[in-house]
């Protein structure tokens, strides 16, 4: 085995790094704990679940009126979050900013695990989860909902695709570096790493895949939160049909990945001990980051409401009215107070970009952007066009009941769940990347790419 | 500055003369022009007659007696006015019904009843005026034995409906009987025309030549006698409509169509998506196996 390596040149410094970030990759007792913890509330929200399953939908909350709860709200939130892994690794990666490169890893992961739970969150909304296959078997071209399916499928394939790809090296590493972790964890390593070497040929190739797939995921995921946007946008009801929804959407999904990310780093650097490599600087670009997409968001809110707030529509009054002054009214001003106008003016400020300020900034935005969605899905319901007749009158208004709440906790357990496997399996951050760019090892493909460009 | 002033006057002629053209052009049919009230005129009908004149007519014609009506050319005439006045009760009813030069027409606005309210009121203005005896507009069929057949006549191309009543085994016309004929809609019945029928108990009826017909140009068409104890229905399938060819909206490709009539554009823009994002997936595992192809080559 040691005679393998030969080719990856290595001094001390280099060594001492890749030891230092697979130190990581280890099952320890706080782990388990951690695990078991998670393990035992997933069965308790699984119970509720398979009450669900048993008695059917009835033992939501969701009636007539508000047929779109939680679960729905969940599933926005979702796909939304999962978006930072484009913006993080795409937009701001391929835009050349070295210094987020400890970060795309996290990022990634973050994309991989809520895009994988995802679909699941919409199952939870299905009285008849078997026949979710229709969807695929009758699904029409026209509707935005096999759109949906369609994108949010490919965006956690390649996502997951994306995330393996910038593993490679560091699991060719992993062959050195793994001494007394499980066998079947080395041979994993081994199958995956396609026996990686560091040869200029592998690195052209590895850099060129990585870019290609950096490219394609801008449009993706762009579409996943359009699209998304649209499973609202194109209906008549007013709150919902907007011709902005899109980008409206998709800078609110900026906004809570990025708040997910700025919590993660956190507990990460904590943790895992990693100050050395994620750092004050860090977050301090992080924070300004997102100052930035809040701005934009912000920007979207004042016209999703402004402009029809000024007209005053005979049915959007209706829904306005609820929301801005009336039964919403607390929950809508707190949300865009506290997790959206308020952060932005505190990120401003210099010591609220140091780590602890922001792990509380990014929980107040993070939760913000969970009930920014349940404000966009569910008042809408409350004002339907046609009067239902003849309905108790608990069905007018909705709240959640205690098994569709834990229903909803489950795909956040779930998503916990893969991030924390993710990580304990290979190093936070990216190895290889980390030492080509510290400069500690010559990337002979840095030269000729310069001169293609 | 003369020439201008020429022009103008001509031209402002020209509208006047083609204008007052059209009034005179319309004149009133002779049965519409000797139509009689179904009601004695009372001070009731006077009084709601008055309120609807205020609401429809005042505008135009003013308040009667005043001559104060709008500056409309023909002039609208004030309705206390002996011009206005010599119109019979039937002519007034015709043209409130039809409308005439820019007067409007009040069929939807005003029912029959309401019709002949105003037409009390603006008679209440009239010192001489006697209201003329109540005309039955149509005997009531009281006979159980009664029949209506409903006939297209093809010499004259008319459609004609024939009502007899059977006397002591012998069919006798039934004469003075209103009918009211429609044609068959998707929703509803369309009102067409009316008739009464003369001495032999036939009526004759004035059917629109623009209704659109099935496919063939068939019209489905119903007569029913008006205001009776009893009845009476007939129908008609006749080629006297406008052939139409329906339009399904489904032949069409279209949002809300079935998905194999999904619009081609977002048919390709799909594929396109989905088979573009394949077949890069694809170009980056053959990439990764390349990967794997030199690594095993070399050991
Ligand atoms: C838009 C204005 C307008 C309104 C409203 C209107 N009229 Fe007239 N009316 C006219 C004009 C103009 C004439 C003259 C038409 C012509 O001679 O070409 C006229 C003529 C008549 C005449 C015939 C008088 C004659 O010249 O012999 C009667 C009757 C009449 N209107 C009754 C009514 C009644 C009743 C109402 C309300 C239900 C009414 N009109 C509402 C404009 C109006």
């Amino acid at each position: 085995m040691a005679e393998s390596q030969t080719n990856i040149q290595q001094d001390s410094t280099v060594d001492n790094l890749i030891k230092d970030l697979f130190r990581t990759v280890r099952l320890n007792k706080g782990f388990n704990i951690w695990m078991g913890f998670l393990s035992v509330s997933l069965v308790i929200c699984l119970y509720a679940y398979y009450i669900q399953l048993r008695d059917g939908l009835g033992v939501a909350g969701i009636r007539d009126y508000v047929s779109w709860g939680i679960y729905i709200s969940n599933f926005v939130f979702f796909v939304a979050t999962s978006l930072v892994g484009m913006l993080v690794s795409g937009v701001v990666g391929l835009s050349g900013q070295k210094w987020v490169t400890p970060l795309t890893r996290i990022a990634e992961i973050i994309a991989v695990a809520f895009a994988a739970v995802a679909g699941l969150v919409i199952v939870s909304d299905m009285g008849r989860p078997e026949r979710l296959v229709n969807v695929f078997i009758h699904g029409r071209v026209q509707s935005p909902i096999l759109w949906d399916v369609t994108v949010v499928t490919t965006y956690f394939l390649i996502s997951l695709l994306l995330l393996y790809i910038t593993l490679i090296p560091d699991l060719a590493y992993g062959k050195d570096h793994l001494e007394g972790r499980p066998k079947l964890l080395q041979k994993l390593y081994d199958i995956l790493s396609l026996g990686w070497k560091g040869r200029k040929a592998e690195v052209k190739i590895l850099k060129k895949s990585t870019i290609v797939m950096l490219i394609l995921i801008i449009p993706v995921a762009l579409s996943i939160h359009t699209v998304t946007s649209w499973l609202f946008a194109v209906t008549l009801r007013p709150g919902w049909d907007s011709s902005i929804f899109g980008p409206y959407f998709v800078s609110g999904a900026f906004v809570s990945g990025l708040s997910c990310l700025v919590i993660a780093m956190y507990f990460f650097r904590k943790n895992y001990k990693l100050e050395d490599y994620i750092t004050d600087f860090h977050f301090d670009k992080v924070a300004k980051l997102l100052v930035l997409v809040s701005l934009v968001y912000l920007y979207f809110n004042l016209n999703e409401f402004l402009v029809p707030g000024y007209k005053m529509k005979k049915f959007d009054a209706v829904h306005l009215r609820e929301l801005l002054a009336g039964e919403h009214a607390l929950l809508f001003w707190s949300v865009q107070g506290l997790g959206l106008i308020i952060p932005i003016i505190l990120l401003l400020i210099k010591p609220f970009r140091k780590p602890l300020p922001m792990l509380i900034i990014g929980i107040f935005v993070l939760a913000g952007s969970w009930l920014k969605r349940y404000i966009i899905v569910v008042p809408v319901q409350e004002h339907p066009f046609l009067p239902i007749q003849h309905e108790p009158s608990n069905f007018m208004v909705y709240s959640p009941t205690l098994i569709e709440i834990l229903i909803s906790i489950a795909p956040i357990i779930m998503v916990l769940m893969i991030i924390s496997v993710l990580a304990k399996l290979f190093p936070i951050i990216p190895v290889w990347e980390t030492v080509v760019h510290k400069g500690l090892i010559k990337d002979e493909t840095e030269i000729e790419n310069n001169n293609h460009i | 500055m003369q020439l201008n002033r020429i022009l103008i006057a001509s031209i402002t002629l020209l509208i006047i003369s083609t204008s007052s053209l059209f009034s005179q052009t319309t004149s009133v049919p002779s049965e519409a022009k000797n139509k009689t009230a179904p009601f004695l005129f009372t001070p009731e009908t006077i009084k709601t007659g008055e309120q609807i004149f205020n609401a429809n007519c005042k505008s135009c014609h003013g308040d009667p007696g005043k001559a104060n009506y709008a500056k409309l050319n023909p002039i609208p005439k004030d309705p206390a006015s002996p011009e206005y006045q010599k119109n019979s009760d039937g002519e007034m009813f015709y043209i409130l019904s039809n409308g005439r030069g820019l007067m409007p027409n009040f069929v939807n606005t005003l029912n029959e009843a309401q019709r002949w309210q105003v037409i009390s009121y603006i008679r209440s203005f009239n010192k001489s005026y006697k209201q003329p005896p109540i005309k039955s507009t149509g005997e009531v069929v009281k006979t159980e034995t009664a029949k209506m057949i409903l006939a297209f006549d093809k010499s004259e191309k008319k459609v004609f409906a024939t009502i007899t009543d059977s006397v002591a085994g012998l069919r006798k016309p039934l004469p003075d009987i209103t009918i009211k004929l429609f044609v068959k809609r998707t929703f509803g019945s369309l009102l067409v025309a009316e008739a009464s029928t003369g001495k032999e108990g036939i009526a004759y009826f004035n059917t629109p030549a623009d209704i659109p017909g099935d496919s063939l140009g068939f019209l489905s068409l119903i007569a029913k006698t008006q205001g009776n104890s009893k009845e009476l229905i007939s129908t008609l399938n006749e080629k006297l409509g406008v052939v139409t060819k329906p339009k399904n909206l489904l032949d069409q490709r279209a949002w809300w169509n079935v998905n194999k009539m999904a619009p081609v554009w977002l048919i390709i823009s799909y594929l396109f998506g989905v088979v573009g994002i394949g077949i890069t997936v694809v170009y980056i595992l053959l990439q990764l196996r390349k990967i794997k192809k030199i690594n095993d080559s070399a050991t």
